[in-house]
């Protein structure tokens, strides 16, 4: 439990007179250290009351060697079993002798008096307190609950987490973007959705993580390298998702929210349904929105409508420490790609930007009809996990399948012609962890994760030359140690990684390849199709600590860690005009493996006043694969194709360096009226140069007031994003963007009617309708971004 | 179950050749220029072609004489279909939606002879006037300009700057008159 939910019992409510092997002239046990009781989570939803008992056996130390329960609610098992490990007592003494003893202590949990940190006021990451020494990594981890996301939901999962400091995003058309985190692309991010690692296509400019935004309980952003437990592709962080908590007692209960927004005449609707019924417990859920073409302030982005839907379902068995929870969800996400980025040739563009207007933008007319350009995006996944609660700790495993259907389609002569890209990503993962927590050596707690992961993976792609049909299959192992001692705790761990390559290409693809030098060694061929196989190896390892230097007030966390992340086979083998950018793209099949050593260190502060969070990290790369303007002997490449000369863009390697600060400042948090400050900074240079890498966020700022009731709460937000200035002027189309501000404005009211809690919110975005292009959106050489939009939303528990 | 879900999902990874852009009907690979002099007394094809679409291209020289006139027929195709498959008829079924644009050099006039159904220049059929010697490079290009939101963008007042579509075709022949 990273985020600490203290229930108002930090000690047994009662510790019987126990029994040792005899029971003449025996000095009982004494309670001599209490421990931290935790209010689980999942209980909270039903506020449920109870007491577990549980038999302990204490040893000759005092020190409690294994907890069995004895009777109570199985939601609370776990909490109450790591609560008695942590109690210390005095040794039962016979004849002055300390003896083995057996008792029975007993919890009472009670459900906080307010509402937990991390769902009335999920900016509090700063986590300075004794939990915290628990956190399974050294990193800063920002938390957003169920009811701010309530609150702030976007239009998707990147921009829904825009208000994290250190966390942009980068936007494709204008209803697609995928999350930065501190100047890491989505290559270098993982997305684990209820454990299970995201599978998508990442690497187009308009490929958005296909997440269901409605179906969220929490997300965690954890910002630095995160190789050691999560593989390569964590080398830039990890964004952890879990759905909401299925309910803990029996009976029934649903959410549903509706809404629209002004921009865009979006309308969005959905609604949850929740069982329990003894061991079974479930969830169907659904929702849907729909949106016209998005306006900037002052035209129509044509073509940028869109419909999405997602449906979904639970099943969770629980039984004597068991879980068996199976997953099932569809997303669909059908969008236009706004008309004016319909740019094919450089000359295109260059008219593009040459225009403060889109061409023809007097001309679009906002509607709902969705028009070529677009993607229609299908994808599905399904999981079987089962976990298993032994007293040394935990049991992990879980199956899933993951089809991820991707269609481009660009104008056409032929009205009915089936897009020209089809992308088929499907994905077989199976993963299984064990964590040994809470083993006691004397007063340092010892806890031990391990696990092994395998990930199966194909891609059929059919359209224009661009990349393979692939076969790809990752294994890893991990271990990890972190021994809590009174106030630090000292993390440790490594893993052990391989992949096997597989690509595929016909012969004419194949000669294309080898006209440019852009094959490997090991390829062969077998009727007509050639076969590419490469195989990698790599391993991480992390040290990483936490000590806390005034308890609940200073604490200083840090980590030091290495990594790999293999090439992706589109990173090797692309070849083609790209369908979303007038260059012309090349891969490198030669490309070797991204290493990263990176440092991170935190400082946090917290008094009654204030709470403060500031962290630095520094990420150097070896061989960090970029996709850049191809130069030979200072000469920029081009090619000539039939419908114009085209630059030439190659996934390139080069030494990069990142480095830079991001933090928060809190103001009065405990009070009703409440200010929050955050920013970030980020710098990204090429080594080999020592020139600045293009694409990284520029620097910015976000002050957040304002009253904060029971009822009613009105937060106005202001942000700040730069000028990115360190850019190298001739490998970008156009120079970046100004800086700009905007001002938005979130506030909800809360009511208790017929039984049920209903909360109201409004949030505006751009409130002054401010004209501004960001310099990490693709729409920035095209046109401006949406203007302002007032989104409204009433949600409702029952 | 799970090997049996691996077994199905490795089906057809294997076998590009179904997956591939045999047959997509769009792409354009070949562009061949038919210049028949109005005496009738020659006929030459002048092309320009990329048969993979992969920047490999070939292009022969336009080669005229002065003071002759000549009607030039303008055919596209795609090799990357098998048999190669002629694109032009589908430009004249969206006529309304493409133009041919040609940049001369100063000792070569030129007129467009075909129009779609608005009226509107469509540049499949042009003739060329070869006015003097001279050696320099003809550009020509296909724009394909389909409608957005139902209206269509191709009209008679359009910013030749500033066009709005994208190029299909946008290629460079050396051209010579002798």
């Amino acid at each position: 439990m990273a985020i600490g939910i203290q229930s108002t019992q930090a000690d047994p409510a009662s510790v019987s007179t126990g029994t040792a092997s005899t029971i003449e002239d025996v000095v009982p046990a004494e309670l001599i250290e209490r421990a931290v009781l935790h209010y689980p989570l999942e209980a909270l939803p039903s506020k449920l009351h109870g007491t577990v008992v549980l038999q302990v056996h204490i040893s000759k130390l005092g020190i409690v060697e294994y907890a069995d329960v004895i009777s109570g609610h199985d939601v609370f098992h776990h909490e109450a079993i790591i609560a008695a490990k942590r109690l210390h007592f005095t040794p039962a003494l016979q004849e002055n002798s300390p003896i083995p003893f057996d008792t029975t202590v007993s919890f009472h949990f009670s459900p906080p008096h307010v509402e937990p940190r991390d769902e009335e006021h999920p900016d509090h990451s700063i986590v300075v307190s004794s939990d915290s020494l628990h956190n399974q990594t050294a990193h800063v981890e920002v938390v957003l609950g169920e009811e701010q996301l309530d609150q702030e939901r976007q239009i998707d999962l990147a921009r829904t987490l825009e208000g994290v400091a250190g966390v942009e995003f980068a936007s494709g058309s204008s209803n697609t973007s995928k999350p930065l985190i501190r100047g890491q692309t989505e290559r270098r991010l993982l997305i684990v959705r209820d454990g299970i690692p995201h599978a998508s296509q990442k690497w187009g400019v308009d490929h958005a993580p296909e997440m269901d935004i409605f179906d969220i309980g929490t997300i965690r952003v954890r910002k630095g390298a995160e190789a050691v437990r999560y593989g390569g592709d964590a080398i830039g962080g990890v964004i952890l998702i879990e759905s909401p908590e299925l309910l803990a007692i029996d009976g029934v209960a649903g959410k549903t929210i509706v809404g629209g927004s002004s921009n865009g005449r979006k309308g969005f609707g959905m609604s949850r349904f929740d069982f329990k019924q003894q061991q079974w417990a479930g969830r169907i859920q659904g929702n849907w929105m729909n949106a016209m073409d998005v306006q900037t302030p002052t035209y129509i982005l044509g073509n940028t409508a869109s419909n999405v839907w997602n449906v979904g379902g639970v099943l969770q068995h629980s039984s004597n420490r068991q879980v068996l929870t199976t997953r099932l969800s569809h997303h669909h996400n059908f969008s236009g790609i706004f008309y004016g980025m319909g740019a094919e040739s450089p000359e295109d563009l260059e008219q593009a930007l040459t225009t403060e207007r889109p061409l023809n933008a007097d001309e679009w007319k906002q509607g709902r009809s969705i028009e070529k350009p677009y993607q229609d995006v299908d994808h599905t996944k399904g999981s079987v996990a089962w976990e298993f609660e032994p007293s040394w700790g935990s049991v992990h495993a879980q199956y899933a399948f993951q089809r991820n259907d991707r269609q481009e389609a660009e104008p056409s002569r032929i009205p009915d012609a089936e897009p020209q890209y089809n992308f088929l990503l499907r994905t077989h993962s199976a993963d299984l962890y064990i964590d040994h927590s809470d083993w006691m050596l004397g007063t340092t707690e010892l806890d031990i994760e391990w696990g092994v992961s395998a990930k199966f993976q194909d891609n059929l792609y059919a359209g224009r030359i661009l990349i393979p049909n692939y076969r790809q299959l990752d294994v890893g192992a991990f271990w990890t140690q972190r021994l809590i001692f009174e106030k630090t705790s000292l993390s440790m761990g490594m893993r052990l990684d391989g992949s096997h390559q597989d690509a595929y290409m016909k012969e004419r693809d194949y000669e294309a390849h080898e006209r440019r030098d852009l094959l490997p060694d090991e390829c062969s061929f077998d009727a007509s199709v050639a076969k590419c196989t490469t195989q990698y190896s790599g391993n991480a390892f992390v040290l990483g600590g936490i000590v806390q230097v005034v308890p609940e007030a200073l604490e200083v966390r840090g980590d030091i860690s290495t990594g790999v992340r293999f090439p992706n086979v589109d990173e090797r083998y692309l070849l083609g005009a790209a369908p979303t950018f007038p260059v012309y793209a090349m891969g490198d099949p030669n490309l070797p493996r991204e290493r990263v050593r990176s440092g991170t260190l935190t400082i946090g502060y917290r008094n009654e006043i204030l709470a403060t969070e500031v962290s630095g990290y520094t990420n150097w790369i070896d061989n960090y694969i970029y996709f850049a303007p191809w130069t030979v002997d200072g000469s920029l490449q081009n090619v000539t194709l039939i419908n114009g000369s085209f630059p030439i863009y190659k996934f390139q390697s080069v030494d990069a360096h990142f480095y830079g600060l991001d933090g928060m400042l809190h103001l009065l948090e405990d009070s009703r009226f409440a200010t929050s400050i955050s920013g970030a900074t980020v710098r990204a240079w090429n080594r080999d140069t020592s020139e600045h890498l293009i694409g990284i966020p520029p620097d910015s700022v976000r002050l957040k007031s304002g009253w904060k009731g029971d009822v009613l709460s009105i937060q106005p937000n202001i942000s700040y994003v730069a000028k990115q200035h360190r850019v190298l002027s001739n490998l970008d189309f156009s120079d970046p963007p100004e800086d700009f501000w905007l001002f938005n404005i979130q506030a909800s009211v809360k009511h208790q009617f017929a039984d049920a809690e209903w909360m109201l919110n409004l949030n505006a975005q751009n409130l002054f309708n401010t004209r501004y292009r960001r310099y990490t959106s693709l729409l920035r050489y095209y046109a401006d971004e949406p203007g302002r939009d007032v989104q409204v939303s009433l949600s409702t528990h029952f | 179950m799970l090997f049996t879900l691996l077994a199905l999902a490795c089906s057809d990874v294997k076998n590009p050749h179904d997956h591939d852009h045999d047959h997509d009907h769009e792409v354009m690979t070949r562009v061949v220029l038919t210049l028949a002099d109005t005496n009738g007394n020659s006929t030459q094809d002048v092309t320009w072609s990329d048969p993979a679409g992969d920047g490999n291209a070939t292009v022969e020289d336009i080669v005229l004489a002065a003071g002759e006139t000549y009607e030039v027929q303008v055919s596209i195709w795609n090799d990357l279909s098998d048999p190669a498959e002629e694109i032009t008829p589908e430009i004249i079924d969206e006529a309304e939606e493409h133009q041919i644009f040609v940049t001369v050099p100063d000792f070569i006039e030129y007129t467009i002879l075909d129009a779609d159904a608005n009226g509107l220049d469509l540049g499949l059929e042009q003739e060329w006037s070869a006015l003097e010697t001279g050696t320099g490079t003809l550009t020509l290009g296909l724009r394909h300009m389909p409608e957005q939101d139902g209206v269509s963008v191709k009209t008679e007042d359009m910013d030749l700057d500033n066009l709005p579509g994208a190029w299909d075709v946008n290629i460079d022949f050396p051209v010579t008159v002798e």
